[in-house]
Formats: C-alpha cells, structure tokens, sequence
C-alpha cells in the first residue's frame, strides 16, 4: 500500500513534470509542513514550495502552476503569513515558475538568475512542453547573475547560481540560521535519475559540479527542501550525487571506448541504478543526456 | 563673484561629507529637479545626488540624502508625477546618500545595496573618526549583492554594479541602458575638490582608478553622468577626474618611494593645483599614501 502510494506519487510526478497540459488541478491539495519557525515547504502539483514568513515579510521560492495560486496563497495565510512580497524562481521551468503571473499581478516582487528571465522572455519547449513567451507579470523584475542575499525575518537568505546543471539559470536558496537548501530540480529526492535540459543550457558535468558546492553548504543538521520528492538530509544529497556521478563514469567508460550513443545505449549501463525505477526519465534518457552532456563539454 | 559662490558651495559640500548633519539646518533646503529622459530625473538638494527612475512599473531611486530631508524629497518625487518609492539602492553607506532609509523603509521601500554597505550601516563605525552608530532595522538594505543587480522596470534595464569600490568597499555603479545615463555615486564627486578616500570604511585610491576604468568603459560621448556630488556632466569629465586620481596616486607614490613620510609628502603639496581645496589636498595625499600601504606600495 505504501509502495504504491509513492509509486503513484512518483507517477504524478513524472506526469507534472513532462507536463500534461490538460492536467486537472481541482484535485490537487496544497500540503504545509513546517520546518523552523517561520520556515515552510509547500507540496502540491510541480516543484516543491519554500516559504519564509515573519514580520519583515513572505518570502517564497518557486510557485507551481498558475491554476494552484488561490491554493497556494491560501496555504500561505495557512501559516499566518502575509501576502507574498518576495517570490525567488529556482529556474524557469513552467512546474516552478507557472504562478508567477498571478503572484507578480498580486503584488509579489519576482527575483531570479539572469537566463531564467531571458528564457521565460523568450518561451520555449521542455520536454514536449511548449511554455509561450511569458506576459511581463510573470517576468523577474531582479535579476542577478551570481547571487543576491535577502536579510528576512531574522534569517539571511542566500539565493545562488552555482553554475546550474538542470537548465543553465538554476539557483539554490541557503537559509543561513535556519539551515534549510532548496535545491531546486538540481535535486530531486528518490524519484529516479536526474532531467538535464540541455535545450534550457543543462549539462549533467555542471549539475555535479553544482551539486558539490551545495554538498559543502550543509551539515548534517541541513534540512534538504529538494526540487521534487519529500524532504531530505545532506545524506540524500550526497547519495544522489553519487548516483549521478557514478552514471556518468558508467556512460562515459563506453563512450571513451569508442562506442557510438546507440551501442551505449543498448549495453544498458545505467541497469539496477536508479533510486527509484520506474521514474520519469528512463535510462536511456539519462544515457542521451549524460551523452549530450559530455559532447557539449568536448569529451 | 562666481568664483566666490563655488567656494562656498565647495565648502557646504565638505561640511555635508564630514556628516555634521546634527548642526545642520535643513528646513531651508529645496529639493530641485532636473529631468535627464523621459521617466529619469536627478533631485538636487543637500548630500549626494538622487536618481529618480519612475513609470508604470513603480518608482525606483538611487540615495535618499539625509532623513530630515524625507518629506521633501517624497514631495519632490510626487511632484515628477511618480508613486511612492518602491525600490531604493544605496551607492555606498555615507550617511549624506542613506540618511533617509529608515523613513523609506518604513514607508515601504525595499532597500538594496552591494553587501558591504549592509554590513557597515549594522555593524556601525567610524567616518573620519567619527562615530557612526549601528543603523535601525528599517534603515538596513533588505536585499545585497556581492556583485550586482539588474532591474527590468519602466521600459528599460537598470544594472547595478559593483566594480570593487575605491570611496569605500560598497560603491556601486547604476546605469540605465536605454537610457543611457550612470549614477557614479561618490567615485565621481562633481563638485570641484579632491576625492574622499574614505580609508576608515575600506575605500582605497587605486581601486578607485580601475572602479572608474569600468564606469567609462560602460560610457559613450552621449551618456548623461550623473555624480554622487555636484552638476549632471557627461563622460569627458569623468575620464579627467579618472585621470586627476592616477596622476595623484603617480605624485605621491614618487614620494614615498624617495622615502618621505606623510607629513613630508603633505608638505610637498604634490597633488595643489590639481584641484582646489582647503587643505591643499592633505586629506587627499593621506588618503593614496594609506592606499599605496594597503597594496604594500
């Protein structure tokens, strides 16, 4: 029962995450769980939500899909937390960055990494998914191409690029007292391999890259609010590195050995790997990536 | 007569630099307005210049002067037609350009500033061996940066930049780019002294040079200069007061290395004639020569 459970929330996952448009949100409730004092996430349809509220003001990363903003805003106040004044995008996929028309119309500050606000600009497809070019409400109003910080409701809230990986404008956000990183889809807790958007500027060699920068900004108190999937530890977020990492050897052994992508492919290296099998991207999908990936980086 | 104007004006601005804003009187100061482009205007009144950036999508400026000032200052921004402010940037953290950030932050204003300027205004210090208190919650800047911003707003992009400071060690640099207009802060003072090398707060002449080296980089013949101190000029300017700077730290650097002291170099008078000032520069001097130790010069 429990297995099924998660294999269905694995499913509902996959779905959100390749995007069905015609995807009905009338079911989908908004689940709070608090994780310090003034610290949130909020788990529905798409990427998870973190939130910091307190008397300097709401502050949220990322937003789901726009049909969930009344939801979402009324989890918000759920938490006795006002109105969202700050709203930080991981990156600018549609299941993270999909509400940013309502909250930006309502009020909300929209903050995030240079490409993110081109690529929304812009549209584009993810995956099958075509995203139009977005309104301006829904654009970052403040972009920065390293880092910004905002000092809130007693905490200080680090929002990083670290180079990206799953699209090439991911940012993670370190809240400094509370010990708490979201990781955007750079991390993704037990629900199979990684998605690296290379048409978004993903490449899984950045993706580790980034993942050891944010490895070494926990500690084992680190509570991980991971892109997609329950809430985890830096243990998590070592293991699926190592995942990652080890995949990467796999792939890249065959094609060192003078293998093309299709002989790779069907030597199934990336067999008994994954964290969760049955996930959305399969192995040969992330074999393709992992491919592209090192191509790109001329190995 | 003239002449004897711009002394005055030059010594009202060292007094406003030297923060003796307790004695001041401010209930004589006018805020003036000069509009630069459709939607941008600088506000002259008393401390270093204000950039007011305002349209559809809210209004945006750079420094808010001195807190007794506020009021005049949300007047003179109605008076340009524009909202209540809703996001401020800090240049640096002297208080004749964040004076007033306690009453723009509680009248909404998100803060913004380069994080060093955050650090100093809540940590407090000292400003030419003054104490400077720690700033109030309200007036500390809500969002930092190490090394920039950009706004998307009112039909054009506003990049704020830090190029490593040289004033102190929090200047940033705002320029409009359609537009076509930068907010030196005070690493161009306009008024007709010497540059203050605020040494206690970690500015440093020579990274004042390369600072300014990347705001003219950024510039062309038409792009409107607007100084943290003293009238709207254009790039020409900028790059003499560029040049003025290294040929000081040129001067004085000569000196020390006949080994001189401070004092002797003072004497000197290396840098007179460059610019008038009071002292004759002393300040100046004092401040490449503690620049020059900084860089093990």
């Amino acid at each position: 029962m429990r297995r099924a459970a998660l294999l269905s929330g694995i499913v509902i996952a996959g779905a959100v995450s390749i995007g069905v448009a015609a995807q009905d949100f009338a079911n989908v409730e908004i689940r709070a769980v608090p994780i310090k004092p003034g610290v949130s996430a909020l788990f529905g349809s798409g990427g998870n939500i973190g939130v910091s509220h307190g008397p300097d003001g709401t502050f949220i990363v990322d937003d789901q899909f726009a049909p969930l903003a009344p939801k979402i805003q009324a989890a918000i106040a759920g938490l006795g937390a006002s109105p969202v004044k700050f709203l930080v995008n991981t990156h600018w996929h549609f299941d993270h960055a999909g509400g940013n028309e309502p909250f930006g119309k309502a009020g909300a500050t929209i903050i995030a990494q240079t490409r993110v606000r081109d690529r929304l600009a812009a549209g584009g497809t993810v995956a099958g998914n075509t995203s139009p070019p977005g309104p301006k409400e829904a654009l970052p109003v403040v972009t920065y191409d390293h880092s910004v910080s905002f000092h809130l409701n007693g905490d200080t809230i680090d929002v990083i690029h670290t180079g990206g990986g799953h699209t090439d404008g991911d940012s993670v956000i370190y809240w400094r007292k509370a010990n708490v990183l979201h990781t955007g889809d750079m991390m993704m807790n037990r629900v199979g391999f990684p998605f690296i958007d290379l048409s978004s500027g993903g490449n899984v060699v950045n993706l580790i890259n980034s993942l050891d920068q944010m490895i070494a900004m926990t500690d084992a108190d680190t509570v991980v609010i991971p892109g997609h999937g329950e809430l985890g530890t830096r243990a998590d977020l070592i293991a699926w590195r190592g995942m990652i990492a080890a995949c990467v050897d796999k792939v890249k052994a065959l094609k060192t050995a003078g293998q093309t992508l299709d002989q790779a492919k069907a030597a199934k290296p990336l067999a008994g790997m994954s964290n969760a099998p049955g996930g959305f991207v399969s192995e040969d999908a992330f074999v393709e990536s992992i491919w592209a990936s090192l191509q790109a980086r001329g190995s | 007569m003239r002449r004897a104007a711009m002394l005055s004006a030059i010594v009202l601005t060292g007094a406003v630099s030297i923060g003796v804003s307790a004695q001041q009187d401010f209930s004589t100061v006018q805020i003036r307005a000069e509009q630069v482009a459709p939607g941008l205007a600088v506000l002259f009144g008393s401390g270093g210049n204000i950039g007011l950036f305002h349209g559809p999508d809210g209004t945006i400026i750079v420094d808010d002067q001195f807190a007794p000032l506020t009021e005049k200052i949300q007047a003179a921004i109605a008076a340009e037609g524009a909202t209540p402010v809703k996001f401020l940037i800090n240049t640096h953290l002297h208080g004749d350009h964040s004076g007033g950030n306690e009453n723009f932050g509680k009248a909404g204003a998100t803060i913004f500033a380069q994080s060093n300027v955050r650090s100093r205004l809540a940590e407090g210090g000292t400003q030419r061996g003054t104490v400077r208190p720690p700033a109030p919650h309200a007036a500390l800047p809500v969002v930092t940066y190490d090394h920039g911003i950009t706004f998307h707003a009112n039909g054009d992009t506003v990049d704020v930049r830090y190029f490593g400071g040289g004033h102190t060690d929090g200047d940033s640099v705002i320029r409009w780019r359609k537009a076509n207009a930068i907010h030196t802060g005070d690493m161009f003072n306009n008024s007709g002294g010497f540059p203050f090398i605020d040494t206690e707060n970690g500015g440093n002449a020579l990274r004042l040079v390369t600072s300014l080296d990347q705001v003219i980089a950024l510039a062309d013949a038409d792009t409107v200069i607007i100084p943290g101190h003293g009238p709207i000029t254009r790039r020409g300017e900028l790059i003499a007061w560029r040049d003025m700077i290294a040929a000081s730290v040129e001067r004085v650097e000569a000196l020390k290395k006949q080994g001189m002291t401070l004092e002797q170099a003072q004497a000197a008078k290396p840098v007179e004639g460059l610019r008038t000032a009071a002292d004759g520069g002393d300040a100046f001097v004092a401040g490449i020569w503690t620049s020059l130790a900084a860089h093990g010069r």
